[in-house]
């Protein structure tokens, strides 16, 4: 189990960069995944994926993999631990969105009030 | 080719200027101490961004830093102490080096402490070398006061203002990442 205080939300750029990590990528593929997944509106900066990536990887979220040796670049791919965290994030996404509807009840009742 | 000096404390205005510079066609190619060197070549063809480093250039965190943005895209154009200039090729979309709050935060924070150290440094320097010259009337000494007193004044107005961008920037955490 997590320490308490990993139960909290993870941040937009984390959880992007963790479903980006299903598949093993370099640096420039996750940005390109994360901008197109979330049509142009998640620019990673790479200072920011930077520092992402190196604390993912000391947590053991995410690691390192060898294995485009024609480039070199680094790869990454998700942990176990990883896709714990992503399971995680998204049960508490759906408290937040069942919540949220449930209130708004579904959208129609907006027009209503 | 061009050359032209300026002093900036706010790196924001300077990568500002030199974005303004390079959409004239202006790009910049080195800088050391002030002077500011441009190949001129088609304009807005880069956007450039400036970075204070956690350290020097050469050392290995700094190189692989640098190789991962390379990988990116990220040309590194000069370095100058830690700080170093960056640039992407504008037709590649939007370039900013950090895309959230927290990060922002962090890298203002290593300025703070940057121009804090320095500046307070040159305070220090700048109060020793008056009482050199009151207790010995040395006049290299009273010449080179009034240097440091401004340099350690300017810093920490740069510190200063560091500070207010940073609980600005918390301020808004409280609310969105």
């Amino acid at each position: 189990m997590p320490e308490s205080s990993e139960r909290g939300a993870l941040t937009e750029a984390v959880f992007y960069i963790l479903l980006s990590l299903f598949k093993p990528l370099h640096g420039y593929g996750i940005m390109q995944f994360v901008q197109e997944i979330s049509n142009n509106r998640v620019v990673l900066g790479p200072g920011t994926l930077y520092g992402a990536i190196n604390t993912l990887l000391e947590k053991g979220w995410i690691q390192l993999l060898y294995s485009d040796s024609v480039s070199r670049k680094k790869e990454y791919q998700i942990t176990t631990i990883g896709r714990f965290m992503v399971e995680n994030e998204i049960n508490r996404l759906d408290e937040l969105l069942s919540n949220a509807r449930a209130i708004l009840g579904g959208g129609n009742s907006v027009q209503n009030i | 080719m061009y050359r032209t000096y300026r002093l900036f404390i706010d790196y924001e205005k300077e990568e500002y200027w030199l974005n303004q510079m390079a959409a004239k066609g202006y790009n910049l190619i080195n800088y050391f101490l002030g002077l500011y060197t441009f190949d001129i070549e088609q304009p807005g063809k880069y956007i450039y961004r400036i970075e204070l480093l956690d350290s020097l250039p050469f050392a290995s965190s700094s190189i692989r830093y640098i190789t991962f943005l390379k990988e990116m895209g990220i040309e590194h154009i000069s370095s100058h102490f830690r700080w170093v200039y960056f640039r992407k090729l504008a037709t590649e979309g939007p370039f900013d080096i950090y895309s959230d709050i927290d990060s922002r935060i962090l890298h203002y924070s290593r300025i703070v402490k940057l121009y804090g150290i320095v500046g307070l440094s040159n305070l220090v320097i700048s109060i020793s070398n008056f009482s050199l010259w009151l207790s010995e009337a040395s006049t290299l000494n009273l010449k080179l006061a009034p240097l440091n007193l401004l340099a350690s004044f300017i810093l920490i107005f740069g510190a200063n203002s560091c500070i207010k961008k940073i609980r600005r920037l918390k301020k808004e955490r409280q609310l969105r990442e």
